[in-house]
């Protein structure tokens, strides 16, 4: 995974809650030790509380004893009487387990429920102190009829001298509905006595008999001193208990308050987990804030990043759009704005740049000026533009181009008329913007709709040549800046017109040449009729060939083809062409002919051009045809009644290669009807649209299906086949010569034509 | 078939690789190839011409002046010819008999190097 902006903000957010956490935890802690201070210092009320109504209780009794004391005092019955005093004292009060009347030797002179007589109660601590001083006292536990009680002791004084004392025995059971109200929910009471045992038990009735004296708190409680009890373990299942233990100083016991730790802290658990639950949320809070805050910053961040991949990728039209109000709302609307004007600058470079291909290519530019005008109008964010060139002769301008509508496109516009008139009669910029301008200027464009207006002239050499105009239908200005890139356009457009008709010219001149080469297209001699033909193809090639009528009736036939094309091919096609009629003219030998112009040709090491030739002469007379070929494909000879032409086969390397070539001639006997056809490879490897070419199979045939027809039209048949074949514009020049051998008279002979002639 | 020329070294000899159709158009990138290819001294060149499909007379006129140029460096250019329609055509303009003509690459390569090492 990525650590991104959205995880380091969120990172960062949960760093600074580092310190939070730690203070809420330390405040977590504090809160729950004062909330435990809280229960304790409850707990030690609560002890306190039940130490003071035992103590109460314990006065009341003692009160009572007093009083009991005091009545037996002041009433000396004899013992039974005081017996019947004791028992209507505990039907009064039955909080008293027992009373009695002891002499201050222990006996027990009368008592309540009536006992032992034997009984002595001198060995009881409160008697025992009661005797001693104290007008009351409180004693031990004492056990009455299986029930445990308080011993309470008061001393009778007669004449300032201790007569006896009435000793009683305190119901425990009785304190228990005074001490329950002391008590919280869940808390348990315990009173024990001064050694520790459990004298009474509020809430539980499994523990009596247990000593609580192993307690440190109870055993200062015994001592008089309050304290709280943290975990005793007394039930079977070890639950823990809390609590406190007061002292009750008399009778000397401590009040015990216990409550089983998990019910005491409760609610102080309760209360730290809402805090906790606050606390917790809060952070949560945080984080859910800096997750979406992170999401906020790194979401923009990423389309910015996806912007300039894609601009990288050249896909100048991507928009960030980005839709917020902050900085980064800003970044993204800058860089929106930057693509926006990439595209601008990369759309115009593109027009610059095709105008400048079209400029360098050789290429006619009239297919490809509309084109370049609609790309230089878009790229200046016009509707439309035209192009007007000044015709040369008339000084007019002419509309040869232009899209968006006619926009006042009228030919024939006088130089200083309209705005494309006045540019172009200026020879500088015009921009035209709004109505009022273009009234003045323009009124054709107004008319047509447009508002504003740029035209700048298209110069060669100083010369203004034509005219650019570009315009837009809607309210607006061109600026200085709109009109460097129109004059940037128009130089180049300028060049591409300057070259394109350069190389119109030189085509021009070539075909010029070639033309001046093509001799007489057919000749009728005493012995040969002959027909020549010749196409060339869009580039000027260097093919050629000749007809020569030479003495005795003998006719030299040749066909030629340059390698190469243009100018230089044609040159050497009319240099081919006058060494072969110069070499030709007395009438040597054909294979001498061939070695005479190699020589020639093979001394032009710079030329590296070479010819294809192939020379033959009939000679009616003899019958005969002799053959030489430099190079050239063999020609077809279709004899008289034969189903099928043959090649004359001859051999020999090109003109030109090679100064030490050889050349030797071949001949074959001619008869009158015999036909002989000879072709250049611009015939035979014509091309039709599926690649096919024309081949010698397909030649052969024509020509034996033509036979009969005179060598004219033999000659029209088979190029308007290959016409149809290779379709318009042929890739190669194409040349043939149709020759047809005649009955030999040899009266007609000596009335032919100069040999040398055409 | 497309034109495409390729230039590879076989130890001292560069064979150039001429497959589709060489004419007007495509003549001028034989050509450059085989000028990149006689870089040596002497320059020794194989130009297989197994998957030409076609020639005019331009890429005759280019293999000849490479075969004059290398030729005047005492460097040596054989052919390597298979279809019967190239061949014809060397046969037709004598070029074949200027022309060291191999069928196989092999044979080509064998013929340049003998004619090498018989170089002072």
């Amino acid at each position: 995974m990525r650590f991104g902006i959205r995880e380091k903000v969120a990172s960062v957010i949960l760093l600074c809650m580092v310190p939070v956490l730690v203070a809420g935890v330390r405040l977590y802690a504090n809160q729950n030790r004062d909330r435990r201070d809280i229960i304790v210092r409850a707990q030690e009320e609560a002890a306190e509380a039940l130490a003071a109504e035992v103590e109460t209780f314990v006065a009341n009794v003692a009160h009572a004893e007093v009083a009991a004391g005091s009545a037996v005092e002041s009433q000396p019955y004899p013992v039974v009487g005081i017996a019947h005093l004791f028992a209507a004292i505990r039907a009064n009060d039955p909080s008293f387990l027992w009373l009695g009347l002891a002499l201050p030797n222990g006996h027990v002179e009368a008592s309540d429920p009536p006992g032992d007589p034997r009984a002595n109660v001198a060995d009881r601590r409160a008697f025992a102190a009661a005797r001693a001083d104290a007008p009351w006292a409180t004693g031990g536990i004492v056990t009455v009829a299986g029930q445990p009680g308080l011993e309470v002791a008061s001393r009778i004084n007669v004449d300032g001298r201790l007569s006896a004392v009435v000793d009683g025995v305190v119901d425990l059971r009785a304190m228990r509905p005074v001490l329950s109200t002391a008590l919280a929910p869940g808390m348990d009471g315990v009173i024990v006595d001064d050694a520790g045992r459990i004298v009474l038990d509020l809430r539980r009735a499994d523990r009596p008999g247990t000593s609580l004296g192993s307690l440190a708190a109870v055993r200062a409680a015994l001592v008089g001193q309050a304290a709280s009890i943290s975990g005793y373990p007394d039930a079977p299942g070890g639950a823990r208990e809390l609590g406190a233990a007061a002292p009750i100083p008399t009778p000397g016991w401590a009040a015990v308050v216990l409550q089983p730790e998990a019910a005491a802290l409760l609610p102080v658990r309760r209360a730290a987990q809402v805090e906790l639950g606050w606390f917790l949320g809060a952070v949560l809070l945080g984080l859910v804030l800096a997750w979406t805050l992170g999401g906020e910053l790194s979401a923009p961040v990423l389309a910015l990043a996806r912007g300039a991949r894609a601009l990288g990728r050249g896909e100048v039209e991507h928009r960030v759009g980005l839709r917020r109000r902050d900085e980064l709302g800003e970044l993204g609307a800058a860089f929106d704005e930057m693509s926006e004007r990439l595209g601008r600058s990369l759309s115009e470079m593109n027009a610059l740049q095709a105008v400048s291909d079209a400029a360098l290519s050789t290429v006619r530019l009239d297919g490809l000026l509309p084109a370049l005008v609609q790309q230089i109008a878009s790229a200046l964010r016009a509707d439309g533009g035209t192009v007007w060139f000044v015709d040369e002769t008339t000084g007019r301008l002419e509309v040869p181009v232009g899209f968006g509508g006619g926009a006042a496109a009228v030919p024939g516009r006088a130089r200083g008329a309209g705005l494309a008139g006045r540019v172009a009669d200026a020879g500088r910029p015009l921009a035209l913007a709004g109505p009022d301008a273009l009234r003045a200027i323009d009124p054709g464009l107004l008319a047509d709709g447009v508002r504003a207006a740029l035209g700048v002239p298209l110069r060669v050499g100083g010369r203004v040549i034509g005219v650019i105009l570009v315009f837009s239908r809607s309210a607006r200005e061109f600026r200085a800046r709109e009109i460097g890139l129109l004059e940037a356009f128009a130089d180049r457009v300028a060049l591409a017109v300057d070259n394109a008709q350069a190389y119109e010219r030189q085509q021009e001149i070539a075909g010029v040449i070639q033309q001046a080469l093509v001799p007489t297209s057919s000749m009728e001699l005493p012995g040969v009729v002959a027909a020549g033909r010749y196409l060339p193809s869009r580039e000027v090639g260097g093919d050629f060939y000749a007809i020569l009528p030479l003495a005795r009736g003998q006719v030299s036939l040749a066909i030629a083809d340059v390698t190469g094309k243009g100018i230089p091919a044609a040159a050497l096609s009319a240099r081919g062409r006058y060494l072969l009629e110069a070499f030709a003219q007395d009438g040597p030998p054909p294979e001498t002919v061939l070695a005479r112009m190699n020589s020639v040709l093979a001394q032009d090491a710079e030329s590296a051009l070479f010819v294809s030739l192939f020379y033959g002469v009939i000679d009616p007379a003899a019958g005969t045809l002799r053959c030489t070929s430099a190079g050239h494909p063999a020609p077809l000879l279709l004899r008289q009644g034969a189903p099928a032409p043959r090649p004359l086969e001859a051999r020999g390397l090109l003109l030109g290669v090679s100064a030490d070539a050889r050349y030797a001639a071949t001949e074959v006997t001619v008869r009158p009807g015999d036909l002989v056809l000879l072709f250049t490879d611009g015939i035979t490897e014509a091309r039709n649209s599926d690649g096919e070419q024309f081949g010698d199979e397909r030649l052969g045939a024509l020509l034996t299906a033509s036979r009969d027809a005179p060598p004219q039209e033999i000659a029209d048949r088979i190029m308007r086949a290959v016409g149809e074949w290779g379709g318009a514009g042929p890739k190669d020049d194409q040349a043939l010569v149709v020759a047809r051998v005649l009955p030999w008279d040899p009266g007609a002979a000596g009335v032919g034509p100069e040999p040398g002639a055409r | 078939m497309e034109f495409e020329v390729v230039v590879r070294s076989e130890g001292t000899v560069t064979v150039v690789d001429v497959a589709g159709e060489v004419d007007l158009y495509t003549a001028p990138r034989l050509e450059d190839a085989l000028t990149r290819g006689s870089t040596g001294a002497p320059p020794l060149l194989v130009v297989n011409l197994a998957r030409t499909t076609y020639m005019d007379s331009t890429g005759l006129r280019v293999l000849t002046a490479a075969l004059k140029r290398v030729r005047e460096r005492d460097g040596e250019l054989a052919l390597v010819s298979t279809q019967a329609k190239i061949a014809k055509l060397f046969t037709i303009t004598g070029l074949d008999q200027v022309f060291s003509l191999s069928a196989t690459e092999p044979e080509a390569l064998a013929r340049v190097r003998a004619r090498a090492s018989h170089q002072p």
